[in-house]
């Protein structure tokens, strides 16, 4: 049943105008005027060879923590299990470049809050390729234990149960289960090499030499932003390539499985392998949401005058909010549509659209940034470029893709028979307002939470499109982590996580009254 | 033979019980059709007995050999049963000869032998053809000979089947009923066969059982349902239904 075109046009020419134009933009600049290096040897091997690198390491390690965690949950009759998915998965929460903040706070008072191993700094040295590469695993794991859930939670039962009936438990985890879930796993380590392979805070912040960071200062210290695309174009066409190896690898499956109360299966018996279980889970977490906290709370105290501190900032606070809201909003409603389009469409159709709504994650923020800059800074678009609405428009452009799959999720559990039988009712608005919207509404809602917690904490887009005078909270962050003022930075830290969970908080209490309502 | 005796599982506490203190009976080379309406018990009392639920109360066992008990399961591939799903669950990843060859590892075999297993029990179901197919590229009746193949070729005595014609047309039904039948008679196999279609446990069942509510309301032998017509089976059908449900 498709949905009625005054709304799949407009979102479409929306998602065109504001996510897929900057990466036109980008590929033909980049190839343009031929080849971007007059020499092989001026190509900066070293540089995509770090970038590379990295990204593989925070991969191999986000692999290395989130597939255990998600099997522990998923599979097996862990002691509160579903404490421990919640627990697990808030990394995802902590923009990553907090994360590189408190490793380096960690490090730079190793003796101090961890002391030293044999001498051994701990936790490592974060100002190198290792370093950046463990902390951005850090921040990322939660993306393969998500989707590696995703695939377990929508594994075929009775596929496990059928290979159960002939061998034991490790035979048929290693012929049965990871086949059917491998596409899910090495998704989500595709992903997170992705994100790693474009990250630019965290490396920025850490002083390692990446690719991205040496664009922002192609742009920003050498005013050339066409240079600054040229030189991405390696880093495109590999994050191009990695798109679309991922879209291939999924094939049309679900990202994500939102019912894991649904999933009736085999649950392995771990006995006194429990201890150990927890023992990793509890590392995992103390080492992904705990000492952060711990590190950024403890240096915070350091600020004496925190009310006018943070008075000082009411204003960023609000723009932050604000944006990150309409920003959301948009998203959302861009998501609906989009994503029920996909979801319908099958065969080549499908491919089509989904490597479409992926293409988005392809482009470095900071290069988005540029592309958005040269495409809407024009007389004709002043309104846009000058006020808040190329911020939103970077958040939008940088995150659909991740809400389009949330909605996506939602849509596919969706039979399509339901909306069927209301056309045949009634006519397409009433058949959108009655029974689509409410059935995806929770889709709708996460989609919603997701898109506002990543956009309040967004730096690398926002960093070049702001407008003169105005700032949001991860900019200011960004801005007196410059200056040394590292009790602010700490202070400012904990009160955007404090934000975003202020938020997640407030839509699950809310959900969870709206559930027991209608039970 | 295997024995159960006190069946019962519940999967919610505060609702009922989905198999209540079902005992019965399966022996070799004979079909116990187990018969019902949807939501009756039926496939929980199948998962039960192949391992894949423990009870809460009763107990199975073959000889002297306890299977389940509320407190001791044995894993289902340490049982001697084979199984066939209602969705056949045939792994989408594996070739046929590999969805045949998963049961045989850790047997001891060597190459060689394993391969005669598999390519002797794709004979059985006449699919030799087709061993490095996915099965994705099966037809529907193909799918079910897998599915058989499978279930047999570690040469279990005792297979359990859950609808697993549901789907099929009713000619296709039928030469597969007439396969199953001929594989029973020449491995001796004791089947339990959990439909709600009359016409299947018609042909197969040696003796017959009507469950609802998670019990057992009334059972046929063969001497005595070869000889009703179907209105009689009806009238024993709904007449059983009634009293079980009035019964307390």
């Amino acid at each position: 049943m498709p949905l009625p075109r005054w709304l799949t046009v407009p979102a479409w020419s929306f998602f065109g105008l504001i996510a897929l134009a900057p990466i036109f933009y980008l590929a033909i600049v980049a190839w343009a005027d031929g080849p971007t290096f007059s020499a092989w040897e001026a190509f900066p091997w070293r540089m995509l060879g770090n970038t590379v690198l990295i990204a593989t390491g925070a991969s191999a390690f986000a692999v290395l923590v989130g597939a255990p965690c998600a099997w522990l949950c998923a599979r097996t009759d862990l002691w509160a299990r579903t404490f421990w998915r919640g627990a697990c998965l808030i990394p995802a929460l902590i923009p990553p470049y907090l994360h590189a903040l408190t490793w380096q706070k960690m490090w730079a008072s190793a003796g101090g809050l961890f002391g030293g191993a044999g001498g051994m700094p701990l936790p490592p040295d974060p100002h190198g390729v290792a370093g950046v590469a463990l902390v951005l695993g850090c921040a990322y794991f939660p993306l393969v234990m998500l989707l590696t859930l995703g695939g377990l939670y929508s594994a075929d039962r009775g596929a496990e149960e059928a290979g159960r009936m002939q061998q034991g438990a490790w035979r048929t985890l290693n012929w049965i289960t990871l086949p059917l879930v491998l596409p899910h796993l090495l998704t989500g380590a595709l992903l997170v090499f992705l994100f790693a392979l474009l990250e630019f805070g965290v490396p920025d912040l850490l002083r390692v030499r990446v690719y991205t960071v040496e664009i922002f200062v192609q742009f920003s210290a050498l005013f050339d932003p066409i240079g600054a695309i040229r030189l991405a174009a390696p880093l495109l066409l590999i994050a191009m390539v990695v798109v679309a190896l991922q879209v291939r690898l999924m094939n049309g499956r679900r990202y994500w499985s939102f019912n894991p109360l649904g999933f009736g299966g085999h649950r392995y018996p771990l006995g006194w392998k429990q201890i150990p279980a927890l023992a990793f889970l509890g590392a995992v977490f103390c080492a992904g949401v705990v000492v952060p906290v711990a590190v950024l709370i403890r240096q915070a105290r350091a600020v004496t005058d925190v009310l006018p501190t943070l008075a000082a900032t009411a204003d960023t606070v609000l723009f932050s909010l604000a944006t990150a809201a309409a920003a959301a909003a948009l998203m959302t409603v861009l998501s609906f549509a989009i994503a029920h389009q996909w979801v319908r469409a099958t065969g080549f159709r499908r491919l089509a659209l989904d490597y479409l709504i992926c293409l988005p994650l392809a482009i470095p923020p900071i290069l988005l940034g540029i592309a958005l800059i040269q495409i809407w800074n024009r007389a004709a678009t002043a309104w846009i470029y000058g006020g808040s609405l190329i911020v939103i428009f970077g958040y939008v452009a940088h995150f659909i893709p991740i809400t389009s799959r949330i909605v996506a999720a939602y849509g596919e559990r969706l039979n399509p028979h339901l909306e069927e039988s209301a056309a045949l009712l009634a006519g397409p608005v009433s058949t959108l307002g009655r029974i689509t919207l409410p059935l995806l509404f929770p889709g709708l809602r996460a989609a919603f939470v997701v898109a506002f917690v990543l956009a309040l904490g967004e730096l690398g887009v926002t960093l070049l499109v702001i407008p003169p005078g105005r700032s949001t909270l991860p900019i200011n962050l960004y801005n007196y982590l410059h200056y040394g003022a590292e009790p602010v930075v700490a202070l400012l830290s904990v009160l955007l996580l404090g934000l975003q969970s202020l938020v997640i908080l407030g839509l699950s209490v809310a959900s969870g009254r709206r559930a027991r309502g209608l039970a | 033979m295997i024995q159960f005796d006190g069946l019962t599982k519940y999967y919610r506490a505060r609702s009922g019980p989905a198999v209540d203190g079902v005992s019965g009976t399966l022996e070799r080379a004979s079909t116990l059709v187990v018969l019902g309406p949807s939501g009756g018990g039926k496939t929980t009392l199948l998962r039960l007995i192949a391992g894949l639920e423990r009870p809460d109360a009763g107990f199975i066992r073959r000889g002297a050999e306890l299977l389940s008990t509320p407190r001791r399961c044995i894993v289902p591939h340490r049982r001697p049963l084979g199984m066939i799903f209602q969705d056949l669950a045939l792994w989408p990843h594996l070739t046929v000869y590999a969805h045949l060859a998963f049961g045989l590892q850790g047997m001891g075999l060597n190459r060689q032998a394993l391969r005669e297993r598999v390519f002797e029990a794709l004979e059985w179901v006449a699919l030799t053809d087709h061993a490095e197919r996915m099965p994705q590229q099966l037809s529907g009746g193909e799918r079910q000979r897998v599915a058989l193949a499978r279930a047999l070729v570690t040469r279990r005595p005792y297979l359990l089947l859950d609808e697993p014609f549901s789907s099929l047309d009713p000619l296709l039904k039928v030469r597969l009923m007439e396969l199953l039948r001929a594989l029973q008679q020449r491995f001796g196999l004791g089947m339990l066969y959990v439909t709600h279609h009359w016409d299947e446990a018609l042909y197969l069942a040696d003796r017959m059982v009507l469950m609802a509510g998670g019990r057992w309301l009334g059972a046929l032998e063969r001497a005595r349902f070869a000889a009703l017509t179907s209105r009689d089976m009806l009238a024993w059908y709904t007449e059983t239904l009634r009293a079980g449900a009035s019964a307390p």
